[in-house]
C-alpha cells in the first residue's frame, strides 16, 4: 500500500513537473512482431509475418500533440548485400546488359507500409532526414548525394515487384490507436537481421520511432547444404559428384536386372 | 508439393522437376540423345537462374550417363586410350569454360552468351534432325549412299601420332585433344554432355568405328561433367544438388521407359517431333534475345 502510494505520487509529480515546465511528452509506440525468427526449411515458399502495436498517449495531458490524427509508417529493411545494376541496351538487334551502377551495401529487401501513401504522410525533407522510403534509405547507406536517377531505376527492375516494393502497402489503423499490418517475404531471402522500423507521424512530423528485429535463417538440410556449398565448396563439389554417380550406378543395377 | 532449392534460392514444385526430368529422360532414352540440351533450356523457362541451371545440369548428366557408361564399359565398347585423350582435352576445356563463365557472370553477360550458344546449337541440331527425319519419312534413307569412312588428309598430316588399338587407328592425337577441349567448353558453359558434337566428330573426323563411338563418348562425358561439376561448385557456387537429384529421379526412370518405347515405336519417324521441339525451344530463346524486354533494368548479385 505504501509502495503504491509512492508510485502514484511519483507519477503525479512527473506529470505535474512536466506541465509545470510547459513541456509536452509526445505519444510513444508499443509494438511487437508475430515472429522473431523466420526459418527457411525444405518446404519454404516465402513467408509472412505480422507487425502490430498501439499508440501510447501520455495521460493527464491535453496538449494538441497527443491528439489524433496520427499516421503510421512501417519499414522492413533486409541485411546489406552487393548488387550491380544493369541496363539492357539494343545492339544490332540484341539486348545487351550494360552495367550502370554497383551498390556495395544495399539492403537485400525493403518494404514500406503506411496508413496513407508515403508521399501524403511525409514531406521530401522529412523523408530525407529520417531516411524513410526505399530511395532515401539506399541513398543514405550508399552515400549517394545527388544522383537520384540511379536509385530511381531500381523501381524499374523485376525485383521491384517482390524485393524492393516502392508503393506503400496498407495498414489497418483502429481508432487512431491500434494498428497492424502483414509483411510478405519472397523466397529468395538473404539470411540475417531484418530491421523493422515503425514511425508515428502527425502532420508530416515524425513523433516517435520504434525499432525491432526479425531474424531470417536457413535451417536443417537447407542450412547444411548452403553452408557446405559456400564454406567448403570443394567438399560440396565432391559430394555432388558422388551423389550423381551413385545414383546412376544404383539405377543401372536395378534396371539391368529387369532388362535381362 | 513445394521444395526450396538451397542454391537457386527459390521454391519449385517437386513434381514439376521430377516430371521434367522424366520427360527429357524418355526422349533421351528413345532417341539416344543426351538430355542436356533439352533440359537446360527447360530449366531457364521455369525460372531457374541460368548459372544454377547450367552447373546443376552438368551434375545431372554425370548421374544420367553413369549407367550407360558402365554398360558400354562392360561390353568393351570403349576405346579407353582415345577416351583418355578426349578426357584430357575435356578437362582443359572445362577449366577454361568455367573461367569464362565466371568472368561473364561478373560482367553480367552470362545469360546472353548462354542463350546465344543455345540458339546456335539448338537451331543447327533441330534443323539437321528435321531434314534427316523428313528423309526418313520419304524413305529416302534407304537409297542414301553410305558415307564412306575416310580419313581427311589434314587429319592424316598432323604430327604426334598414336596407335589406338580398340579403334584400329593410327592417327595424330591433336584432333582428339581439340574435340575433347571444345566439348569441355560446351559442358561448362551450356550444361550439356556434348555427345551431339562428339559422336559425329569421332565418326567423321577421327574415323572411329561406330561400335566404340557411343561408349567412348559416354566414358568421356562422365569424367568431363564430373570435373565441370567440381569446378562450378568450387568457383561459382552454382551447383544445386537438390535440383540435380530431383531431375535425376525423373531422368533415370524416364530413360528406361524411353529405351523400351524406342524399341517398339518407329523412333526414326518420331524423330521429327523431337526436331520440332528443339526448333520451338530455339525459337523461344531467340525471341527472348530480340524482343524488347519487359524490364530494361536488372539487378545482379555480386559474390
Amino acid at each position: 500500500m505504501k509502495r503504491l502510494l509512492i508510485i502514484l505520487s511519483l507519477l503525479f509529480c512527473q506529470t505535474g513537473f512536466f506541465s509545470a515546465l510547459g513541456t509536452v511528452i509526445p505519444p510513444t509506440l508499443v509494438t511487437d512482431l508475430s515472429k522473431k525468427v523466420i526459418s527457411i526449411n525444405v518446404n519454404f515458399s516465402g513467408s509472412k509475418f505480422h507487425i502490430f502495436g498501439a499508440v501510447k498517449r501520455g495521460f493527464g495531458q491535453d496538449s494538441s500533440i497527443d491528439q489524433p490524427p496520427f499516421d503510421i509508417l512501417i519499414e522492413v529493411i533486409g541485411p546489406p548485400i552487393s548488387l550491380d545494376l544493369f541496363k539492357k541496351e539494343n545492339l544490332y538487334g540484341f539486348w545487351i546488359n550494360k552495367k550502370i551502377y554497383s551498390f556495395n551495401v544495399i539492403p537485400s529487401f525493403y518494404s514500406i507500409s503506411g496508413t496513407k501513401p508515403l508521399e501524403n504522410i511525409l514531406s521530401q525533407e522529412t523523408k530525407k532526414d529520417n531516411k524513410i522510403g526505399i530511395f532515401e534509405r539506399i541513398k543514405a547507406t550508399e552515400n549517394i548525394i545527388a544522383d537520384n536517377s540511379v536509385v530511381k531505376n531500381i523501381a524499374l527492375t523485376k525485383e521491384s515487384k517482390t524485393t524492393y516494393t516502392n508503393e506503400t502497402k496498407p495498414i489497418t489503423f483502429l481508432e487512431n490507436t491500434l494498428f497492424s499490418t502483414e509483411i510478405d517475404l519472397p523466397t529468395d531471402l538473404t539470411e540475417g537481421d531484418y530491421l523493422v522500423r515503425i514511425h508515428l507521424i502527425r502532420f508530416k512530423e515524425v513523433l516517435a520511432t520504434q525499432e525491432d528485429i526479425i531474424f531470417v535463417e536457413k535451417v536443417g538440410i537447407e542450412q547444411w547444404i548452403h553452408y557446405l556449398a559456400h564454406e567448403k565448396p570443394k567438399l560440396y563439389g565432391l559430394l555432388a559428384i558422388l551423389l550423381a554417380v551413385s545414383f546412376g550406378w544404383i539405377a543401372s543395377i536395378i534396371f539391368s536386372r529387369k532388362a535381362y | 508439393m513445394q521444395i526450396y532449392l538451397p542454391i537457386a534460392e527459390m521454391s519449385v514444385n517437386v513434381f514439376l522437376l521430377v516430371g521434367l526430368g522424366g520427360i527429357v529422360g524418355v526422349l533421351s532414352g528413345m532417341f539416344g540423345v543426351g538430355g542436356g540440351f533439352l533440359m537446360t533450356p527447360l530449366l531457364f523457362f521455369i525460372g531457374i537462374p541460368p548459372a544454377v541451371a547450367v552447373a546443376s545440369e552438368a551434375n545431372q548428366i554425370l548421374g544420367a550417363s553413369t549407367s550407360g557408361a558402365i554398360a558400354h564399359f562392360k561390353r568393351k565398347n570403349v576405346d579407353v586410350k582415345m577416351g583418355l585423350l578426349l578426357i584430357l582435352g575435356g578437362i582443359l576445356g572445362s577449366a577454361f569454360g568455367v573461367e569464362i563463365f565466371r568472368i561473364l557472370k561478373d560482367l553480367g553477360q552470362l545469360e546472353l552468351i548462354i542463350k546465344i550458344c543455345y540458339v546456335f546449337f539448338l537451331g543447327t541440331i533441330g534443323f539437321l534432325m528435321f531434314i534427316e527425319s523428313l528423309r526418313a519419312f520419304n524413305n529416302v534413307a534407304k537409297k542414301r549412299r553410305k558415307l564412306k569412312k575416310r580419313h581427311h588428309s589434314w587429319v592424316q598430316g598432323l604430327p604426334l601420332k598414336m596407335r589406338f588399338r580398340a579403334s584400329n587407328l593410327y592417327i595424330s592425337s591433336i584432333p582428339g585433344l581439340v574435340i575433347g577441349f571444345l566439348v569441355g567448353i560446351l559442358a561448362s558453359i551450356m550444361g550439356v554432355g556434348g555427345g551431339f558434337i562428339m559422336v559425329p566428330a569421332m565418326i567423321y573426323i577421327l574415323g572411329m568405328p561406330t561400335k566404340v563411338v557411343v561408349g567412348t563418348s559416354l566414358f568421356q562425358i562422365i569424367f568431363v561433367t564430373g570435373v565441370t561439376t567440381f569446378l562450378h561448385a568450387s568457383k561459382n557456387f552454382s551447383v544445386d544438388i537438390v535440383l540435380a537429384v530431383l531431375l535425376l529421379v525423373g531422368g533415370v526412370v524416364g530413360a528406361q521407359v524411353g529405351t523400351r518405347l524406342g524399341l517398339r515405336l518407329q523412333a526414326e519417324q518420331l524423330r521429327i517431333l523431337l526436331a520440332i521441339l528443339v526448333l520451338a525451344m530455339c525459337f523461344k530463346i531467340t525471341l527472348e534475345l530480340f524482343v524488347t524486354p519487359q524490364e530494361v533494368y536488372s539487378l545482379l548479385r555480386r559474390i
